[in-house]
């Protein structure tokens, strides 16, 4: 009895401490911040990494550097349970919204070049502090908190400022700022998440024989400017799954069943590998096209998009999911 | 601390500097349809960094620096086309200088400033992905010194893909911003 009890305990202490990571994600590329005198080997992520860990020093949690990182690992530590924390730092910029028409796309931009601004609106409901060190991402974060995607992260604190920003002195105030809020590697926050959708199975086929040097890519999975999914990134031939789910709300045309794909690359210079969806969905019986020039062929540099024809009224009635994964 | 990147008044008068670039290369036309062209032109990814530092990013660093620490812009200008600040000493900013100039939806209050029909804001409301992917693979096929007529012609060429009351919206949007420039250069 005694050993079992003590079994119990040690598993239970093994949940509460596999649940204290602090993910590090340094996405910024080299070129134009190597200062003066500095080697050609000189690497802006690993200057920044130091200078992380410098000022972090001693601390109960575990520490996890990703450099480079892309809007994959980014999706990833942010559905992540063991993830308490995450500091993301990468060049960002917003803009003030107008009724012109017209406006410049809030930006978080990954070492690769992507807009990584909607990977923020998903996050485990188990962290507890997200700080996004980026000039002027502080409104990007309000406005993806205003759109109601925080709440089920009623504990989560948010790190961002609204004006540029020096990357080390962000560093250290954010740091600072996390140290002072916590220091018990306990989370006593929810291990798993339901929600209720209707699902949708989309399918990425990439064709063979494509020149892809250069233009393989990820892809964000967008419904009325709300993610659903990430494609990772995609070679000639590969064959990519994915089962996401739409909320049910506000579908009342076709046109609200609209999926983008779309890469967040900024530049508009080469043609990514976006490949071919196939969109598949059990509650609506019409089928989603993509948007096409006359020729039939698929309109996009950057990102794609799939029209739904038919009937809007689904058969069946959201069923319930799971949209991270669960600690047991 | 005025910003040294596009946004609301700022951005118009940096736009209007790039559209009056555009007028010493190309001629003007009242027709809405240009309007669209000339904003195809002025290379939405550049507009951001343009005109301020030509190219380097290691000058806007300096400005962005400069700015923040003394707080005042036009200082931080001088010391762009300079160089000497920022990069130098290895002080990092963490702005983008490219962000995407995109159509957005526009609500009902566009409708009287625009002389467009309700039903028409929604068609547009609905199609504004499309256009904006119109927009990217035009863009893609335009170079820097391409003529504004060029620009116009795949348009021309690719709006029929989109309804006409999505066409008739964007080119409103464009004239309207082409004219209120160019009351601003004026």
């Amino acid at each position: 009895m005694r050993f079992l009890f003590c079994i119990l305990f040690l598993f239970i202490s093994l949940s509460v401490m596999a649940s204290s990571k602090v993910a590090v994600l340094i996405s910024i590329e080299n070129l134009d911040h190597r200062p003066l005198f500095r080697s050609k080997d000189w690497s802006l992520s690993q200057d920044l990494r130091q200078y992380f860990e410098k000022k972090m020093g001693t601390t109960p949690f575990e520490i996890v550097f990703f450099e480079k990182a892309t809007k994959e690992v980014l999706h990833r530590e942010l559905s992540n349970p063991d993830n308490i924390a995450l500091f993301w730092i990468s060049h960002a910029t917003s803009f003030n919204t107008n009724n012109s028409g017209l406006g410049f796309d809030d930006t978080i931009i990954d070492s690769e070049g992507h807009n990584v601004k909607e990977i923020f609106q998903l996050i485990h409901p188990r962290m507890k502090y997200l700080s996004v060190l980026g000039c002027k991402a502080g409104p990007i974060l309000d406005k993806i908190k205003a759109a109601g995607f925080y709440k089920n992260n009623q504990d989560l604190i948010l790190y961002a400022k609204d004006k540029n920003i020096l990357a080390k002195k962000e560093i250290k105030n954010s740091i600072l700022d996390f140290k002072n809020r916590f220091t018990s590697i306990e989370n006593n926050l929810p291990l798993c998440l339901e929600k209720k959708g209707l699902p949708l199975k989309i399918t990425r086929t990439i064709p063979l024989g494509v020149s892809v040097k250069g233009r393989e890519t990820s892809l964000k999975i967008l419904h009325q400017g709300k993610l659903l999914g990430i494609f990772s990134k995609g070679k000639s031939g590969d064959v990519q799954s994915i089962t996401v789910h739409l909320s049910g709300e506000n579908i009342s045309k076709p046109s609200d069943l609209k999926i983008v794909i779309d890469s967040g690359m900024v530049s508009k210079d080469k043609k990514l590998l976006m490949g071919i969806m196939n969109i598949q969905s059990d509650d609506f019986s019409g089928i989603w096209e993509p948007f096409t020039d006359s020729e039939g062929e698929i309109l996009g540099v950057t990102q794609n998009i799939y029209r739904y024809r038919g009937a809007t009224e689904p058969f069946v009635t959201p069923k319930p999911y799971y949209p991270f994964p669960c600690l047991p | 601390m005025q910003e040294i990147y596009p946004q609301g008044k700022p951005m118009k008068r940096f736009i209007a500097i790039i559209l009056m670039i555009c007028l010493f290369t190309i001629s003007i036309t009242p027709k809405a349809e240009a309007g669209i062209g000339i904003l195809i032109k002025s290379r939405s990814t550049r507009v951001v960094g343009g005109v301020i530092s030509a190219t380097s990013g290691a000058t806007i660093a300096g400005a962005t620096v400069f700015n923040i620490i003394f707080g005042n812009s036009y200082v931080a200008i001088a010391f762009a086309a300079l160089g000497v600040v920022g990069v130098a000493v290895g002080l990092v900013v963490l702005d983008e200088k490219n962000a995407d100039l995109k159509f957005k939806p526009l609500s009902l209050e566009a409708v009287k400033r625009l002389g467009i029909h309700e039903r028409e804001l929604e068609i547009y409301n609905s199609e504004v992905d499309e256009l904006n992917v119109i927009k990217e693979v035009i863009e893609s096929q335009v170079s820097d010194h391409v003529g504004q007529k060029q620009v116009t012609d795949l348009w021309n060429q690719y709006k029929e893909t989109l309804s006409p009351e999505t066409m008739k919206v964007a080119s409103n949007i464009a004239l309207s911003l082409f004219q209120s420039e160019v009351s601003l250069v004026k």
